[in-house]
């Protein structure tokens, strides 16, 4: 301290102790700042460096394989890399230029967002599904712009291409916000995969698994560190379908370009072998999300490709009623044998006139006949005998009118017309002409194509009605072991009657009847055409309109003693019901060859001997 | 100058508690870049980091005994030695990432001219100012002083590393100080810098205001220093009061936190060793900064005032910049923190500076 | 007391200003104000930068002009960067690298779009050294944008992240964070490069049969919104056999420790690919069986065994010269062929999925 002797260094010591003084504030300010942030702030940010590190991202579950009869898919789900999207940590500034980068709409992405935020969602939602090359070329580029942009494997549908049962199988797709708010789906979230339509929706629970979920630490960059948690996914269940895709591509081939249906059913048990339905659609692009003006246009198509016509839409059934007919002539004493009627082109009633299809007339028929050459005369007479009472409850003990509960949504009931029916809904008394018209399945008589297989089959059988399933029974006892299946409708049909019945189906097909393009060699088919009016004659004639051309049916099943498949083949605006018939055939035809070699000589020799009798008699006409 | 009783008593007035300060600092420093980079590629940097302390330690031990006058008598040569080398700096090396900072040597390491310039001008403001210390200075002792330092001040200042040829201003402002320059020219200088101030601003070349800007302002670039600053005070605030504990603190590694063994090692230490860890590292800076300042107090010549507290004002000026830098409360810039961030030309230059604090303290009873 | 304050005036004033300075500034680096920040900017740092600016570019110009002529040598820099330039427009203009069916096309699209570039100099990096950015000296103001692709004439370098007023931050393609559309140069097959964060990258998205060979080059393929199609982006250094296809890592051409020129293309002559050259090229690039039947091709690209079968029949019925429900007295198709050939497809498939597995 020598030099703190001389004034100047008394100074210098001084302000050094200005420089210990500022030192020491300096000190105190830096521990303050401190103090806040780690003692007063510390919960703040220690959530926010929990934030930070942990993520979580769904694990999709794959859903379950639809599977024809044989184990062959009808829908898959294969990997695909997916973009999902942050909801909390989407900026808007990036949407535009995300949207624009994958190829979606912006408006489309926030308004999802929003949807997301409303339901509450806070986890990733889907973006785009299957992206391209380009599409992960562009997220790894813009990775560190766009971090609320995930890159996940998720499962996608697939379906095929080509259109194969896909009303059947139907179609996933993310929950709408009505589907959200129903009672089906109240387990599933925003952004949630649900079966929409077909048995994707009927078996909504057993096909989709239940997506897990998985907890990690990251680092800066996003990187997986280490796994924290995983909720393992559990993948849907497969299903096995009853259909067999031989037949189904054949029946879908036979009604392709135009509008209808094919169902192929076993009588036996009510399996459903073919479900085909025309116009078809792309279910993968409902997978993959339709834009507004796409889902406006196919829902307004006027071919209602959507429309499962199989079982969700209803038809007059035409003369394939006269078999059920028939039946209720035999069975009510009023068709004997002895019952003929004298057809010359048409029939006065009630001060109209009814015409036959044929304008020349039948001449004199029999139930046989009229069934083979389908006589509309035969079944003006004898309906008006029966009354429509008795029409309509033969017609519901064959199944018509109601639903037949296959195990696919939507199905329509259809109508059977009776005398309450008509007061109730029309406050009309019911006209006796109107028995008439219903006789040969016109009128206010409506069916589906799976009610029609549904009718014939069960007749066909002797009157054990199956109720048909698309589903296996083995494969339903799996997904509810409380379930039966369900017990046969029955009724004792006289044996003699049944084989009247068989053997005008038989000549309709074999003999000279309207049923011949569905005559197949080694084996024995029976059937029955339909050619049912969707205006009056003169009408259609007139306006020369496509969408008023008769509707073509054809129900047929083989072999005629002991039926194995029955085919019912709508095709509306069809024409003629020939064309029916030549599908049904082929559908047979491709059935045959499945069928055990064995038994396709399985010629029934006591129909071929008592065909021989009434066969000339129609080959006469 | 030195008897041998003279020697014996130096070891019994070896400034044991300001060693001591030292090396708890640098041996927390180690342990938290060990922590710190155990899960980076840079997972060997403590074994680096402990040869240059052990380099370090021994440099202190040169300094203290080594008479500081000889090193004031050549402080010239050293002087103009370091601006040739930092010339050579700016000539010869190629510029990594757009700067030229690092002289690569024949051993394989390279060093940082401007870190040791820093011991250099410690000594040349004890050699200088020393003489004015006693009588009343003029200005042309002002403009030597003023060419003394601002060569080295421009040269760093091109590498372009601003905020290390800022960290030099302290020791000029030190030795205004401590010297009896008037009131009035300091006045007078600071007035020259303030009419220069807009020829300064039309010659800043437009990138370099970005480059402060960007610097200062958080929200500009996502993930640069706004993105810095945030993960910073995430890694302070989450540390509470007792800390995540030992390589546990997920920002520091889960790599949110930048640089968490150089500039931010502050942060990195918040984090895992809490306040409690931040006012005990804190009070030692502290103790060591008061015990520089009386080392000065007590140096037996003019020259020794000068030395501590020059090294005490780039001592504070590192801490403030740094420690602020981690605690938000001063702008993002390249200082590390002295005796704990890693890299070894800081941390020797440290240690020699120190070094030469003790080495005043010893001499105290020595004229 | 007060005769302390008074006899110490200069150093009180001084030590206040020191410090005073800096808890201002950062006060407002807190508060974040964009205007009160550049205005304290301006006026307490930035003239000081200014000044010793000025300063040291008197030195340097100095220095260079006379004693050490650096001036040629940086004419020189700036020919050879020019040169880089031209050799970068070649690549558009010369594309090797792609067998385009649909080539005449693809060259019209990328004749008629110009290389508009813009050479900028790396001034610095980012403050922490470990981070893959470089800042250039080109700005909003010079017409560089976020997203812009950033390249050499050897390869890319990577893309800006941040642009300010006359200065911007670049990503490098080395970053882990960093990603762009490639090509391998032999096959033409696309992958995804992104950065490691160490000085190579790898490959992703690389269908698992493709192969590639250490010393192969690697192109942008153009798909990624970013890089122009066609530019070269490294070399194969390693291709090491996996489970999932191989890991393949890239070194990248360009010197990105010692980066001084770069080139900025800039936007929107880079916008994505149009859609239809995106799909052609996606389309292109994935399958070279260009001789295959396209029948046997569409077959297999079914996925589905109903898709299969459903075209088996259909070709089946097809060939027989008959199409299904036709009328016809000649009797209905014959499917015994179809009927064999839908099962062996199926089992076909069904093996297959067993070997997935």
């Amino acid at each position: 301290m020598n030099w703190g002797r001389n004034p100047q260094a008394n100074a210098q010591n001084n302000r050094i102790a200005c420089f210990q003084a500022v030192a020491t504030v300096v000190f105190a300010l830096l521990l303050l700042a401190f103090l806040e942030i780690q003692v007063v702030n510390g919960d703040y940010y220690r959530a926010q460096a929990e934030q930070n590190r942990i993520k979580s991202l769904p694990v999709p579950a794959p859903r379950g394989l639809v599977l024809d009869r044989y184990g062959r898919a009808l829908a898959q789900s294969s990997v695909v890399l997916g973009a999902m999207i942050n909801p909390r940590a989407a900026k808007p500034e990036n949407l535009e230029r995300i949207a624009a980068g994958l190829g979606l709409d912006p408006a489309h992405v926030l308004e999802r967002l929003q949807d997301a935020a409303e339901f509450g969602k806070s986890e990733h939602i889907a973006l785009k599904d299957s992206l391209t090359g380009a599409d992960i070329a562009f997220i790894q580029a813009h990775r560190r712009e766009f971090q609320e942009i995930a890159l996940i494997e998720g499962m996608s549908r697939k379906y095929p291409e080509t259109g194969v049962a896909v009303h059947a199988v139907g179609y996933v797709g993310e929950a709408s916000r009505s589907e959200l708010n129903m009672r089906e789906f109240l387990l599933y979230g925003y952004g949630a995969e649900i079966g929409k339509s077909g048995i994707e929706r009927q078996y909504n629970e057993w096909l989709g698994g239940e997506d897990g979920k998985v907890l990690f630490l990251v680092d800066s960059n996003g990187h997986r560190l280490e796994t924290l948690g995983m909720m393992d996914s559990v993948p849907g269940k497969n299903l096995q379908l009853t259909i067999d895709l031989d037949l189904q591509a054949v029946s879908e081939l036979g009604i392709e370009g135009r509008k209808g249906a094919v169902v192929a059913l076993d009588p036996r048990n009510g399996e459903i072998l073919a479900m085909a339905s025309s116009p078809v659609f792309d279910p993968n692009k409902f997978v993959a999300g339709l834009s507004s003006r796409e889902w406006r246009a196919i829902t307004s198509d006027r071919n209602a490709p959507l429309l499962n016509r199989s079982i969700q839409g209803t038809w007059a059934m035409g003369s394939v009623f006269k078999p059920i007919h028939g039946l209720a002539g035999l069975e009510e004493g009023l068709a004997a044998r002895d019952f003929q009627a004298h057809c010359t082109g048409g029939m006065p009633f009630g001060g109209s006139y009814f015409r036959c299809h044929k304008p020349d007339g039948h001449g004199t028929v029999g139930l046989v006949q009229a069934i083979a050459i389908s006589c509309d005369v035969y079944f003006y007479r004898l309906g008006n005998k029966l009354g429509i009472d008795t029409l309509a409850r033969y017609a519901r003990l064959a199944g018509l009118g109601q639903k037949t509960l296959v195990d696919l949504p939507d199905e329509v009931p259809g109508l059977v017309p009776s005398i309450r029916w008509k007061i109730r809904h029309t406050l009309q008394p019911w006209q006796p002409g109107e028995t008439i018209v219903v006789a040969i399945g016109q009128g206010a008589m409506s069916v589906t194509p799976i009610q029609a297989a549904h009718a014939i089959g069960g007749l066909a059988m002797g009157g054990v009605w199956h109720r048909p399933h698309i589903v296996s029974t083995r494969q339903r006892a799996e997904i509810d072991p409380q379930s039966r299946p369900a017990p046969p409708r029955r009724t004792d049909i006289d044996p003699q009657h049944m084989e009247v019945l068989r053997q005008g189906m038989w000549t309709a097909v074999n003999g000279a009847g309207t049923g011949r393009q569905a005559r197949l060699s080694g084996i024995d088919v029976c059937g029955k055409t339909g050619t049912s009016q969707r205006v009056s004659n003169e009408l259609r004639l007139r306006a020369k309109r496509e969408d008023f051309e008769d509707d073509a049916w054809f129900v047929g099943f083989a072999p005629c003693s002991s039926p194995e498949i029955v085919v019912a083949v709508l095709l509306e605006n069809g024409k003629h019901s020939y064309y029916a018939a030549a599908v049904a055939r082929d559908v047979l035809q491709a059935w045959l060859v499945n069928r055990s070699p064995g038994m396709l000589t399985d010629l029934d020799p006591t129909l071929a001997a008592s065909n021989a009798g009434p066969q000339p008699t129609v080959s006469e006409e | 100058m030195r008897s041998a009783s003279a020697r014996g008593s130096w070891l019994r007035d070896f400034d044991w508690t300001l060693t001591g300060l030292v090396v708890m600092i640098s041996l927390t420093g180690l342990f938290q870049i060990y922590s710190s980079t155990i899960n980076t590629p840079f997972h060997q940097a403590y074994a680096q980091h402990a040869v240059w302390l052990v380099l370090g330690l021994a440099l202190f031990l040169v300094a203290s005994y080594v008479d500081y006058h000889r090193g004031i008598a050549v402080s010239l040569v050293f002087w103009a030695g370091g601006i040739l080398l930092l010339i050579a700096v700016l000539v010869f090396t190629e510029p990594v990432n757009g700067a030229r900072r690092w002289l690569p040597t024949p051993l394989g390491f390279s060093i940082q001219v401007s870190e040791c310039m820093k011991v250099v001008l410690v000594l040349i403001v004890a050699k200088h100012c020393s003489k004015y210390a006693t009588m009343t200075s003029r200005l042309r002792d002002f403009a030597t002083i003023g060419l003394l330092f601002f060569a080295p001040f421009l040269l760093v200042a091109m590498q372009p590393d601003l905020s290390t040829a800022l960290s030099l201003v302290p020791l000029l402002g030190m030795a205004l100080l401590l010297s009896t320059i008037r009131m009035k020219h300091i006045l007078g200088a600071f007035l020259v810098v303030v009419l220069l101030m807009p020829l300064g601003w039309a010659n800043l070349k437009p990138y370099q205001k970005d480059r402060i800007t960007g610097f200062m302002d958080p929200g500009g670039a996502p993930r640069s220093t706004g993105y810095q600053i945030l993960q910073s005070r995430i890694a302070v605030g989450s540390g509470g009061i007792s800390g995540q504990g030992f390589v546990q603190g997920s920002q520091t590694q889960l790599r949110f936190l930048p640089t968490p063994h150089t500039d931010f090692i502050l942060a990195s230490f918040a984090e895992e060793r809490g306040f409690i860890g931040i006012a005990i590292v804190l009070g030692l800076y502290y103790a060591l900064l008061m015990r520089i300042v009386q080392a000065g107090q007590s140096a037996a010549d003019a020259e020794g005032t000068l030395i501590a507290m020059s090294v005490a004002a780039l001592l504070l000026f590192h801490i403030v910049v740094n420690v602020g830098m981690v605690a938000n409360k001063v702008p993002v810039t390249g200082l590390p923190l002295p005796l704990m961030s890693y890299g070894g030309s800081s941390l020797l230059a440290f240690m020699t500076m120190l070094g030469l604090v003790n080495n005043v303290r010893l001499s105290r009873f020595v004229n | 007391m007060q005769s302390l304050v008074k006899r110490n005036i200069n150093g009180i004033v001084l030590t206040c200003l020191l410090f005073g300075q800096l808890l201002m500034v950062g006060l407002q680096a807190r508060t974040m104000g964009k205007t009160r920040l550049s205005y304290w900017t301006g006026t307490l740092l930035l003239p000081l930068q200014g000044g010793t600016q000025a300063i040291s570019q008197f030195f340097t110009r100095s220095l260079s002009r006379y004693v050490w002529l650096v001036e040629t040598e940086e004419e020189n820099r700036r020919l050879d960067a020019a040169a880089d330039r031209l050799q970068i427009e070649n690549y558009f203009l010369r594309q090797e690298l792609l067998r385009f069916k649909s080539r005449t096309e693809l060259d019209a699209y990328v004749a008629s779009r110009e290389a508009e570039t813009l050479l900028a100099s790396v001034v610095a990096s980012s403050p922490s050294r470990s981070a893959r950015e470089i800042y250039l000296d080109r700005g909003l103001s010079d017409g560089v944008a976020p997203g812009m692709a950033v390249a050499t004439a050897n390869g890319i370098v990577g893309k800006v992240a941040a642009a300010f007023g006359s200065s911007s931050m670049v990503l490098l393609i080395t970053d882990s964070e960093a990603g762009a559309g490639v090509v391998l140069g032999r096959s033409g097959e696309p992958a995804v490069l992104r950065g490691t964060g160490s000085g190579t990258c790898r490959l992703d998205h690389v269908e698992p049969q493709v192969r590639a060979e250490p010393g192969e080059f690697v192109y942008t393929s153009g798909l990624d919104g970013v890089f122009p199609l066609g530019l070269p982006v490294g070399r194969v250094v390693h291709a090491e056999p996996g489970v999932d296809g191989q890991t393949i890592t890239v070194r990248p051409l360009a010197a990105l420790d010692r980066l001084s020129e770069v080139l900025v293309f800039l936007k929107p002559k880079y916008e994505l690919l149009p859609e239809e050259l995106r799909q052609s090229f996606a389309r292109v690039t994935r399958s070279h069986s260009d001789g295959a039947d396209a029948a046997t091709l569409q077959l297999q690209s079914l996925r589905i065994d109903a898709d299969r079968i459903k075209q088996t029949y259909r070709r089946a019925v097809e060939s027989q010269g008959k199409t299904v429900g036709e009328l016809t007295y000649r009797g209905p198709p014959d499917f015994s062929d179809a009927y064999d050939a839908s099962r062996a497809a199926s089992a076909a498939q069904s093996q297959e999925s067993v070997q997935e597995h």
